[in-house]
């Protein structure tokens, strides 16, 4: 699986064990694809039965929900409810569907929990420090460029500088209307949670209909495993079952994990470097971030509640930790976290009998 | 800003504030439009989160007979009840309008019994899946007091509306011919965990019901193009055939079409759930330009030999291959006075935002729909014929009487 342009290299399924647990067993898989959120998004769902063209008519209307949120959540989108919600919400409460507003909740709340370190409404910043460049050097019509989606084509055309617009409060919230009021103008940015957001959804149809194994994955950095693959080897000794192997890359060597009913998003600034610099913006210094970790993997296990946003959670939380170089204080509850900094590697509290 | 930017700039204002404005402002009411979304599958909570940007509309009721659709789409819609019956949502007096986005062969009951409920209908097009059903629904809404829209969005949608003026105006001058196509590589098939359901939910590839490509996607350009031109279909070639999806199916996955538009002029039509190449546009090929039309964008093509207009020197252009396009921007005047004209490629919204809009407008503001029941109903019946000569692969002959609706 090679990651397209655009992508951050940090995480890949490992092709030979996938080889080995999804396609060199009997069973033939699916591999549908599409592209979105100027990336591309790949679900492999093994045979359950119930024949291929309806199998097909699952992931099709799994990936149709991610193209459709690929094209809503841009701000480089005129048509986009991020742009309409920048042209309207500063003028008085806007309605947005709930789902959305589930997701701009979460956003409001790990930017509380993580003191700000990821925030939303950095996109005037980010838009500073020449992240929301495009191929063209035009406004990208097509995908989410945020944090770790931005082509890295523009360089930096500014340093410090002083953060006036943004916060955790910028967003106010009216639950029984679903509806959102911003206290002043500002400028969305959900780069940083929409692939893992469009997974969830994803995830979530899969699972309406039935289906038991599948991975998903987004530009191989947001991934969502839902059960395992087909004939699947438990860890010896019988610790756990088996689950689709996924391979993080990093400085001090690729680590594989075996992926069962949990959400991962990894993050790695080197990945995404312009001028030198990682392609991170550090909302305390209103700036590039420095001595960011090498390498950040977020983990949460999938739930049973629809409502859940794992996926996106995840994404949310590889910032504090990449900007923290620690596994953050306020992670979810059964979240874990794999980072690398500096050349030394905690895996925190992610269980070890993953590891494959 | 030097004086030479300034004289630049408001030398091209003021030639860009010929260009007509097309983007009206939303509508407003003191008492938001009651609706009802009757249909809850992936059109039906497209509609739901178009109605949420609309301030004069409340969406109170979704109705779905599929428990999983209607638990998704309220998922989406807060305070909205849920309901697997529509004449349940019919019964409610402060429902005022009803948006029907079911299955096409179901529309003529809903739509037929909303009207005789006295509510207002905005119906997803096309109207119907056979022309007696068209002529039903057309003839209900010629006896009733309320409004009906017909779901072609290209009426509505702003980029359409400002190339028309250009079209209507000489600036393409004689009519060529026209290109169109709609295509997208899927299946055209929709999960259902119920076996008992599936030829419910799959009602595209069902040939007792299906319109098919033809149908159900030329429909929309038939329309668009019958709208630009003042043109009817006079005669109809359609071929098709499986080429991608031998999964049992009979309805064809990739179709053509050949179109008279009167004696001189031809519209092409390809249809593919086979390949995504150039997805859904509209070409129109005239004597001084090309038209060409995206759904969220458009661009007039110039020939060498056209006259200029003074605004076209500050226009945003962008290359295809050998070819510049003028980029029609539908608020151009606004968004040059702001220095933003390259900012408003594209639409603010979603065309099928514009097309509810044009629906709450004209209940709020009494003002004519963007296509009614008796357009709606030409196109939809062009669309059923163009379907017909595919199944039978023979070509059709249209006369006036056989568009005509009572």
């Amino acid at each position: 699986m090679i990651p397209r342009g655009g992508d951050s290299p940090a995480a890949a399924i490992d092709d030979a064990s996938a080889a080995t647990c999804a396609v060199g067993a009997p069973e033939p898989v699916l591999l549908l694809a599409c592209e979105a959120m100027r990336t591309r998004f790949e679900l492999v769902l093994p045979d359950d039965g119930r024949g291929a063209a309806a199998l097909r008519a699952v992931g099709e209307a799994a990936l149709a929900e991610i193209v459709g949120l690929g094209e809503t959540l841009s701000r480089f989108r005129r048509d986009g409810v991020v742009r309409h919600l920048e042209r309207t919400a500063p003028g008085g409460w806007t309605r947005v569907d709930c789902e959305l507003f589930a997701l701009l909740s979460l956003c409001a709340q790990v930017c509380r929990l993580s003191d700000g370190l990821f925030d939303v409404t950095l996109g005037s910043l980010m838009r500073t420090h020449g992240f929301h460049g495009s191929r063209d050097g035009g406004p990208d019509d097509h995908g989410v460029v945020g944090l770790e989606h931005a082509n890295c084509s523009a360089g930096f055309t500014a340093g410090v500088t002083t953060r006036t617009t943004t916060s955790c409060d910028a967003i106010e919230f009216d639950p029984v209307a679903c509806a959102v009021r911003f206290p002043r103008p500002l400028e969305l940015d959900l780069g940083g949670v929409a692939k893992g957001f469009a997974l969830d959804r994803a995830a979530l149809i899969l699972r309406e209909h039935g289906i038991r194994s599948a991975l998903i994955h987004g530009g191989t950095s947001s991934i969502i495993a839902i059960g395992s693959p087909p004939n699947a080897q438990g860890e010896a000794g019988g610790q756990a079952a088996g689950g689709w192997s996924i391979a993080i890359a990093s400085p001090v060597g690729n680590r594989r994990l075996l992926l069962r009913d949990a959400a991962l998003a990894v993050s790695a600034p080197h990945g995404r470097m312009v001028d030198g610099r990682p392609h991170v913006i550090d909302p305390r210094r209103s700036a590039p971030a420095v001595d960011a970790a090498d390498v950040v993997a977020i983990h949460i296990p999938l739930a049973d509640d629809p409502a859940a946003l794992p996926a996106a959670s995840a994404d949310a939380w590889t910032k504090p930790a990449l900007l923290e170089s620690r596994r953050p204080a306020h992670l979810p509850p059964g979240a874990s976290a794999f980072i690398v900094h500096q050349g030394r590697t905690s895996l925190d509290e992610l269980p070890i009998a993953l590891w494959a | 800003m030097n004086r030479r930017d300034f004289i630049h700039t408001s030398t091209g204002l003021a030639a860009i504030a010929l260009m007509p404005e097309v983007l009206a402002a939303a509508p407003r009411s003191a008492d938001p439009i009651g609706v009802a979304v009757i249909g809850a599958g992936r059109q039906g909570r497209a509609i739901m989160g178009e109605l949420q940007k609309l301030t004069a509309a409340k969406v109170l009721v979704l109705c779905d007979n599929d428990a999983g659709r209607l638990r998704s789409g309220l998922g989406r819609a807060a305070g909205a009840e849920g309901v697997d019956d529509y004449r349940t949502a019919l019964e409610r007096r402060d429902v005022q309008a009803v948006v029907i986005a079911t299955p096409t062969h179901e529309h003529r009951a809903i739509a037929v019994d909303a009207m005789a409920a006295g509510k207002h209908v905005y119906c997803e097009a096309p109207l119907a899946h056979t022309i007696d059903d068209t002529r039903a629904i057309a003839a209900a809404a010629a006896g009733s007091s309320s409004l009906f829209a017909a779901g072609f969005e290209g009426r509505s949608n702003p980029v359409y509306r400002l190339a028309r003026t250009f079209y209507r105006s000489d600036s393409v001058r004689t009519l060529i011919a026209v290109r169109s196509q709609h295509v997208q590589k899927t299946s055209w098939r929709f999960p259902t965990s119920d076996a008992a359901r599936e030829r419910a939910v799959n009602w595209r590839l069902d040939p007792e019901v299906s319109i098919g490509l033809a149908g159900e996607l030329a429909a929309h350009q038939i329309d668009v193009i019958r709208w630009y031109t003042s043109l009817d279909p006079t005669s109809i070639h359609g071929f098709g055939s499986v080429r991608l999806w031998e999964d049992g199916r009979t309805i064809a996955d990739t179709v053509q079409l050949v179109i008279g538009l009167g004696k001189a002029v031809q519209m092409q039509w390809l249809g593919s759930l086979a390949t995504s190449f150039e997805s859904r546009n509209e070409i129109l090929h005239g004597e001084n330009a090309t038209v060409k039309l995206a759904w969220s964008h458009g661009w007039m093509f110039k020939e060498a030999d056209a006259p200029t207009q003074g605004w076209e020197v500050y226009a945003n252009k962008q290359q295809f291959h050998s070819d510049e396009g003028i980029t029609l921007i539908a608020d151009a005047t606004k968004l040059a006075s702001q220095g933003k004209l390259k900012d408003g490629v594209g639409l603010p919204n979603p065309s099928l935002y514009y097309a509810l809009e044009d629906f709450i407008r004209a209940i709020v503001e009494k003002k004519p729909v963007g296509c009614d029941a008796v357009e709606g109903a030409k196109s939809t019946i062009a669309g059923i014929l163009a379907n017909q000569s595919v199944v039978r692969g023979e070509a059709v002959t249209i006369d006036a009487a056989t568009l005509g609706v009572a």
